[in-house]
């Protein structure tokens, strides 16, 4: 309970309302669908490094909710983890564990390291038995060397050389199954971490709109949102419509003029 | 389970039997609109709930009819709804089964559109077989008979039947439960509480016929501002000794600003206070 | 009462030794009930799992059908008050989502250096409109503006305590949040209810630094959605996605943004049984902020 005064909580999460909603869902009320990123996510690892990719689309039940949402989160500066399942468990998660990170990092003055995270993520997952629903492609480089995984929402792990996840993961990995090999160079690894997305978003109906690729290499991450566009939008005019002043009409109007804000310098303030 | 088939007026029973074997497309089935029944469950009360729940396309509506000294007046919404999606703001939800007869429309539109139709059929055959119109009486009964017989397959309807006979205006209430009502007014639909409530307000036997057409539009319009699921345009009717006629259209859009005229207020200025800093 | 069991018995589902992993058909085909749907086996689910304690069920659906097999008279009796109980929950229960309870329509449009923030006006209880002045966009500060729709409710409490974190943070930070931190705020606040949610789907219009506008939505969990041009939600945001994504255009000085997000929202809650009864539109510019109140339709 956060109390009668509501301080900023402790953390954690706040069950306060499952009985209100279960009383609700008791009276026959459905309970309303989150938003999911139905989706592929694919990673794999060349030869000196991590790609990972993904697309942008994000639905809520038969709706495009938002056509170029990124799926690519940011752990550490040497890691980055694609999510896939509720959108919501996906970010939350993964800005949880980049914190966690951080704060190792600071307190250790090293490299945060792949596995530091995965584990960070599979405990987390794991003590939530599935309900926290994220499934995650995790990528990165670290001392030592290159990884590669994929976590599930109930906690389990594996460890890949390529690795797809989400609705379009089997369109995806249909390409990586044809076409990796060991010792790929950093653009045949750009090239066909794309190819698997674009199967992805084309052959899914869950996946959709760009193609966001994420390279990671020693001592450097390059982030290539909207690597690819391969679904420009066609159907729009020119023109659009145009309202002249005055269609709407207005019942009562209220304008509050803004005042500039009062700039107090340092010097006037803190003199005394 | 036994059907009244009668009533379709065709060898329904006999293709139900398995008399013949062409489909009911080359029978006399084929002459008059039928329905192919469908196969019960043993379960049979859960099949009519279930059916009725798949089949509730139009639920939304008002409707309402009233008879005062000088006929009776019909009005109606125009308002179609799927769920939350209002699929037609233009829907005729008074149906002109013939010159001396209205009937309405509530509950499935398929259902009272077909049925309806079928009536003005019966109710012509009656009129050339006899040389005289049907009774309103006599036609509700053709339609409530109808229902009762397909009581419990998933029909919905709640109509009203209308019109001017021998003895004067008459007016039934007809549902896909069977029910058939003599009345001398009427609302039905999801916003016929709200209709009740102005025209039982305002309801005289004596009135002029713009008074008793003011008093049913008033009351549509007050459902359709009130009820989600009505809305559109009200249309009145008044069906007097010569016939029916249309009295009034009215887009709701602007009927509640001719009830409530508002005018645009003058224009308020205000100065935020500086901010908090 | 009917004490007839429908004879689709002997289907036993695959896996009784739980109701989780179950289709709904085979919870369908336990209950005997025929129709296959949806919110009929979820709300079946929910039944089961409320009578648990009452029936005594371990595994509902193990115990349901040890109750059906079962010749004593009183679990055959408790068998049937659970069939016939379902089956009046069933048709009693709309198919109707929480978010549809009291109706609603929110939408946030950026301009060139500004942005408008609109809403409808109805409060309803399912289809009755209870109220035409009821307000869903709640002022932050000056520049920050959010709108929730959904459940009436849970709308107030979540902008009552929205107001409260604000207020310290002002306190402790002495300066207003940037519209970026209010929604990260708001995402943290919504998903740390992640597991017995407010139904409430928030839109976040504001202006940030440099009077750079900012919108963005979430869903009823927090997962914030970031967008250049328009954001919408509530129980017309199908339409309003169609009007929006046709009307919209890039760069609208704040007279032609009015008028766009103003017929976008009309045009929309127009198709809508449960939204509508008027509008509310919010323009905020670097030097004004305009709330007016549109004329709509009433019905």
């Amino acid at each position: 309970m956060a109390g009668a005064t509501d301080l900023p909580p402790k953390g954690g999460f706040s069950y306060d309302n499952c009985a209100r909603n279960a009383m609700l869902v008791e009276k026959g009320l459905k309970m309303p669908g989150f938003l999911k990123t139905g989706t592929t996510i694919v990673g794999l690892v060349f030869q000196d490094g991590v790609v990972l990719g993904a697309d942008t689309r994000a639905t809520e039940g038969p709706i495009v909710a938002d056509k170029n949402c990124e799926k690519i989160h940011y752990m550490a500066p040497n890691i980055y983890c694609c999510g896939a399942g509720t959108a919501a468990d996906t970010e939350a998660v993964t800005d949880m564990v980049s914190s966690q990170l951080q704060l190792h990092r600071y307190a250790t003055g090293r490299e945060s390291r792949v596995v530091t995270s995965l584990t960070l993520l599979k405990s987390h997952l794991f003590s939530y038995q599935g309900h926290v629903s994220a499934a995650l492609v995790l990528g990165g480089v670290d001392v030592t060397g290159p990884h590669l995984h994929t976590v599930y929402p109930h906690g389990s792990t594996d460890t890949l050389p390529f690795a797809t996840m989400g609705s379009g993961s089997l369109a995806a990995m249909s390409v990586f199954e044809s076409k990796y090999k060991e010792g790929l160079t950093r653009e045949e690894g750009i090239q066909l971490v794309a190819e698997a997305i674009r199967g992805g978003i084309f052959n899914d109906l869950g996946s959709g709109s760009n193609v966001d690729v994420c390279v990671i290499t020693k001592g450097k991450t390059e982030y290539l949102r909207n690597h690819q566009l391969p679904n420009p939008r066609t159907y729009v005019s020119s023109k659009g419509y145009n309202f002249t002043k005055g269609q709407t009409v207005v019942l009562s109007t209220k304008i509050t003029q803004l005042k500039p804000k009062v700039e107090v310098t340092e010097g006037d303030a803190m003199e005394e | 389970m036994k059907l009244d088939v009668s009533a379709m007026e065709n060898n329904f029973a006999a293709h139900a039997a398995g008399g013949e074997d062409d489909g009911g497309l080359f029978g006399a089935g084929a002459d008059l609109p039928a329905m192919e029944l469908p196969t019960c469950p043993a379960d049979f009360d859960g099949f009519q709930k279930e059916t009725k729940e798949m089949l509730k396309h139009k639920k939304g509506t008002t409707t309402l009819a009233f008879i005062f000294d000088k006929g009776v007046i019909v009005a109606a919404d125009s308002r179609a709804s799927m769920g939350g999606y209002i699929s037609s703001q233009t829907v005729r939800k008074i149906i002109e089964i013939n010159p001396y007869m209205l009937g309405t429309m509530a509950g499935g539109a398929a259902d009272c559109q077909f049925w309806h139709r079928n009536l003005g059929i019966k109710c012509r055959l009656h009129e050339l077989a006899n040389k005289r119109r049907i009774s309103i009486a006599g036609a509700s009964k053709l339609l409530a008979n109808i229902l009762y017989s397909y009581r419990g397959m998933g029909l919905s309807i709640g109509t009203m039947i209308a019109g001017w006979d021998e003895k004067g205006p008459g007016l039934y209430y007809v549902d896909s439960e069977g029910a058939r009502l003599m009345g001398s007014r009427f609302s039905v639909g999801s916003g016929s509480l709200y209709a009740y409530g102005i025209l039982d307000e305002g309801y005289r036997f004596v009135m002029p016929v713009e008074e008793a057409a003011e008093l049913a539009r008033r009351a549509i319009y007050q459902a359709t501002f009130r009820d989600g699921a009505s809305g559109g345009c009200v249309s009145v009717y008044h069906v007097g000794p010569n016939g029916w006629t249309k009295l009034s259209g009215d887009d709701v859009g602007e009927l509640h600003y001719k009830y409530y005229p508002v005018e645009a207020t003058p224009v308020e200025q205000e100065m935020a206070d500086a901010p908090a800093a | 009462m009917d004490r007839h069991i429908p004879s689709n018995l002997d289907r036993e589902p695959n896996s009784p030794s739980g109701w989780k992993g179950l289709q709904p058909s085979q919870i369908n085909a336990a209950l005997g009930v025929s129709c296959i749907q949806r919110p009929v086996a979820s709300l079946c689910r929910t039944f089961l799992l409320s009578k648990k304690p009452k029936l005594g069920l371990k595994s509902p659906l193990r115990e349901l059908l040890l109750l059906r097999f079962s010749s004593s008279t009183s679990n055959l009796d408790a068998c049937i008050r659970l069939r016939l109980r379902l089956r009046r929950e069933l048709a009693a229960a709309p198919a109707m989502s929480i978010f549809e309870y009291n109706g609603s329509a929110v939408v946030a449009m950026v301009g060139k250096n500004c942005f408008a923030i609109a809403s409808d006006r109805r409060l309803g209880v399912q289809l009755q409109t209870v109220a035409t002045d009821f307000q869903r966009v709640f002022k932050i500060h000056d520049k920050l503006y959010i709108g929730l729709s959904g459940l009436a409710t849970d709308a107030q409490t979540l902008y009552q305590r929205l107001v409260f974190r604000h207020k310290l943070y002002q306190l402790r930070e002495e300066r207003d949040m940037k519209p970026q931190t209010f929604a990260s705020l708001v995402s943290a606040l919504l998903y740390e209810k992640r597991f017995g949610p407010y139904f409430c789907q928030p839109v976040i219009a504001g202006l940030g630094e440099d009077n750079e506008p900012f919108i963005c939505t979430m869903d009823c969990i927090g997962a914030k959605e970031l967008a250049k041009d328009f954001v919408v939600s509530g129980t017309a945001s199908e339409s309003l996605y169609g009007a929006c994504e046709s009307m919209y255009k890039p760069n609208m000085e704040p007279e032609e943004l009015f008028e766009t997000i103003s017929q976008a929202l009309q045009s929309s809650v127009d198709r809508d049984c449960l939204s509508g009864w008027g509008g509310f539109v919010l323009l905020v510019t670097p030097t004004e902020v305009k709330e007016c109140v549109i004329k709509g339709r009433m019905d």
